[in-house]
């Protein structure tokens, strides 16, 4: 599937980049490299990469600006930001200005492709989603609006319907406190209204609550559900 | 007090006891005789001498003789006197009030002047004792210009020398105003005065300016207000400031003193964290470097003597190595940023159960070998914390524990509510602490300082946690279990950071 999939790799350290080509390029990526906010920019117009790995610490722009500057264009490629971790703030502004997903600085190989392969998988399925989404003992049927866990229905309230329905459209990928909270109360969402209702919804989902499975906890950022890989 | 200036509230007594005199002496006179008439008068003088002073006791000389000569010496009723005689009774009447009241005013003045003595002397003493106890320097300093200030009823303007050696007036200074050009002249001569002894008052402008010098030198300059015509100080406020002022230049020197020492301390301190530091830099990175590069040049080499499984367990190592190191430059950072105050706190409700879930998830490579039990009361609130923060604290103790507690063991993380706010506990199954370290595990390098290298890690971990969680409001304490051999390391956060009541989420 990913035979002749364009990877574009934005980072001004030259080992990160050896590193990233030689990896991607063994998984059957054609890896495009920038090491300027610039370069991209001309990378990007020139050769219409289907994915941007992108660090935010770049020595001619912010990572954000790039960002910035491919969404106002239109492009709707996308944006997997390469950030360190205790920069929270920072993986939430990025994801804001229109950035699809993050790892952090150091990533296992494993990691990082699993998330190339959703924004992906997000592209192409930006229309039409599955009507079934399985994980594990999990299922949620969006269209006839039914959860069950080991095949025992699993009754859920609307507002953690709302919840659940959004993570399974965004499966595999992160999604911040902030868009869901706009997505499912509109303006006025509480973090605090958030946590209560992913607590329950791991409750009725969880095998063990406290180790989530499969809505994942992005530490200052907001929720992941787990997708295979 | 005014000591013999007549306000008229003397005139008026004065004149009253003259009279009073006057009453008593025409009562007495048809019994006693003109001869002890006098003697009544002259009650009336000693008496205003010992309350007023000579200027009044004159007065009422003055009055009583015009009385006497009035309402006794014939012709009665005018001021003629007729005979002689009673003319010079009269006048020795006056020379003997006069002495009078002369030895009665002097007395008087004594009298005062020890009474004023005696509270200089407490004053002195109260004064010494409230600046000798304190040991900070502003403190201090506002102690003794509100201490000068009050015993010498004066605007009090104190100037020390800042760490340039320019002379800064201090804010505990009593008066608000901004000294004038003509001031810091005065300022100045009095500062560059040569001597010990050349600490007479400087005054050109609107205050008398004062060196401050103990006998090792000088320590700063004082400012008095002059007060109306009350200009240099008197005799008794001269000694008094000089008591004043000496023992203020003896406390800031003591200060001074104690801070340089103080100082000097605490670069021994930073010394010894340095060299703690660079042994640990050394010991922390250069160790995994060694395994990562042996590692990978054996791979690399001879690539073909290696069987898969070999192979599998070098490129182990190489991951484990190169994920300790990590830890310890996330730890080095979290250091930095809590030794130069770059921690902003992003406070949001965190629920603890999810907070201990990542934590547990980021740790479960270092407790691959441990059980892992989670006992959380299911009424916690959720608190106002920095979830990063918080997360890496509970991160450096399940690392702690995975540590020091041996494989197959049981690591326990605990969260129940308290009367003073909420408690979370991890526990493990090791041997636990000595008593002597159940404080300082929390200082930094502690361990590695004592040569502790059986188990990786840097010495950096709980200090982290203790700056970390004093940042987010809360404290932190290691105890031994007291069911058993382990140690529980149990933060405390109080009531105030607990999230604010919303009602349970609930359609």
């Amino acid at each position: 599937m990913s035979a002749s999939v364009a990877v574009l790799v934005v980072d001004d350290e030259p080992a990160i980049r050896r590193l990233l080509r030689t990896s991607l390029s063994a998984q059957g990526y054609r890896v495009l490299e920038a090491a300027t906010g610039q370069g991209a920019m001309a990378i990007l117009v020139r050769d219409a990469p289907e994915v941007v790995l992108l660090d935010l610490g770049l020595p001619d722009c912010d990572g954000v600006e790039v960002i910035r500057r491919m969404r106002a264009s239109g492009s709707r490629t996308p944006i997997i930001v390469l950030s360190s971790r205790s920069d929270e703030r920072g993986k939430v502004h990025a994801l804001d200005v229109g950035a699809d997903d993050y790892v952090t600085k150091p990533f296992g190989m494993a990691e990082l492709v699993a998330r190339i392969r959703t924004a992906l998988r997000h592209r192409v399925q930006a229309q039409g989603v599955d009507a079934v989404f399985r994980m594990g003992d999990l299922s949620v049927d969006l269209t006839r609006r039914l959860v069950t866990v080991a095949g025992a229905e699993v009754r859920v309230s609307n507002k953690e319907w709302d919840i659940l329905r959004l993570l399974v459209l965004n499966a595999g990928k992160v999604l911040t406190h902030g868009a869901i909270m706009r997505e499912v109360w509109g303006s006025k969402g509480d973090v605090q209204y958030l946590r209560i209702y992913v607590r329950q919804l791991r409750q009725k989902l969880e095998r063990n609550p406290e180790r989530p499975e499969h809505i994942l906890t992005e530490t200052g950022v907001g929720y992941r559900l787990r997708v295979h890989e | 007090m005014n000591n013999s200036t007549p306000t008229l509230r003397t005139l008026v007594v004065t004149l009253s006891a003259v009279v009073l005199a006057l009453g008593v002496a025409l009562l007495l006179h048809p019994f006693a005789g003109l001869e002890n008439v006098d003697l009544v008068f002259l009650t009336a003088v000693v008496a205003v001498a010992v309350a007023y002073g000579l200027w009044a006791s004159l007065l009422a000389s003055g009055a009583s003789v015009l009385a006497y000569n009035f309402f006794f010496i014939p012709p009665l009723h005018t001021l003629e006197v007729s005979d002689p005689k009673n003319l010079a009774a009269l006048g020795f009447f006056l020379v003997f009030a006069v002495i009078t009241s002369h030895l009665a005013a002097r007395a008087r003045r004594e009298a005062l002047s020890a009474r004023r003595r005696a509270e200089i002397t407490a004053a002195l003493y109260e004064f010494s004792r409230d600046i000798a106890g304190i040991p900070e320097f502003e403190p201090l300093l506002a102690a003794a210009v509100n201490g000068m200030s009050s015993v010498l009823s004066r605007d009090v303007v104190l100037l020390l020398p800042d760490d340039k050696g320019c002379l800064q007036v201090k804010p505990c200074s009593a008066s608000e105003e901004i000294l004038d050009d003509l001031d810091l002249e005065t300022v100045r001569a009095a500062w560059s005065a040569d001597g010990w002894n050349d600490r007479g008052p400087k005054r050109v402008g609107p205050r008398l300016f004062y060196r401050l010098a103990t006998s090792r030198g000088s320590v700063g300059v004082i400012g008095l207000s002059r007060e109306g015509m009350r200009e240099p100080l008197s005799g008794d406020e001269e000694g008094m400031f000089g008591a004043l002022s000496d023992q203020i230049a003896v406390a800031v020197e003591r200060v001074r003193v104690t801070g340089e020492r103080d100082a000097a301390r605490l670069a021994v301190e930073e010394e010894r964290l340095r060299s703690a530091l660079l042994s640990s830099l050394s010991h922390d990175l250069k160790t995994p470097l060694a395994s990562i590069t042996g590692a990978i040049t054996s791979l690399r080499q001879y690539a073909d003597l290696y069987d898969a499984q070999a192979r599998d367990e070098l490129t182990g190592t190489i991951q484990d190595e190169a994920e300790r190191m990590t830890r310890f430059v996330a730890n080095l950072l979290d250091m930095t940023r809590l030794q130069t105050g770059e921690i902003a706190l992003q406070r949001e409700p965190v629920d603890i159960g999810e907070v201990v879930g990542t934590a547990l998830q980021r740790t479960s490579g270092l407790l691959g070998g441990h059980k892992v039990v989670v006992d959380l009361d299911p009424a916690l609130p959720m608190l106002d914390l920095d979830v990063v923060l918080f997360e890496q604290v509970l991160v450096n103790l399940l690392d702690n524990a995975a540590k020091y507690a041996p494989p197959g063991s049981t690591v326990a993380v605990a969260g129940r509510t308290v009367v003073g706010g909420v408690e979370v506990a991890v526990s493990d199954e090791g041997k636990g602490l000595a008593s002597e370290d159940l404080t300082r595990v929390f200082d930094k390098f502690y361990r590695a300082s004592r040569g502790d290298r059986q188990r990786a890690g840097s010495g950096l971990g709980l200090a982290i946690c203790k700056g970390f969680v004093e940042a987010l409001g809360g404290t932190i304490r290691a105890a031994n279990r007291e069911d058993r051999s382990g140690a529980t390391f149990v933060l405390s956060f109080p009531r105030e950071i607990v999230s604010a009541e919303r009602k349970e989420a609930a359609e």
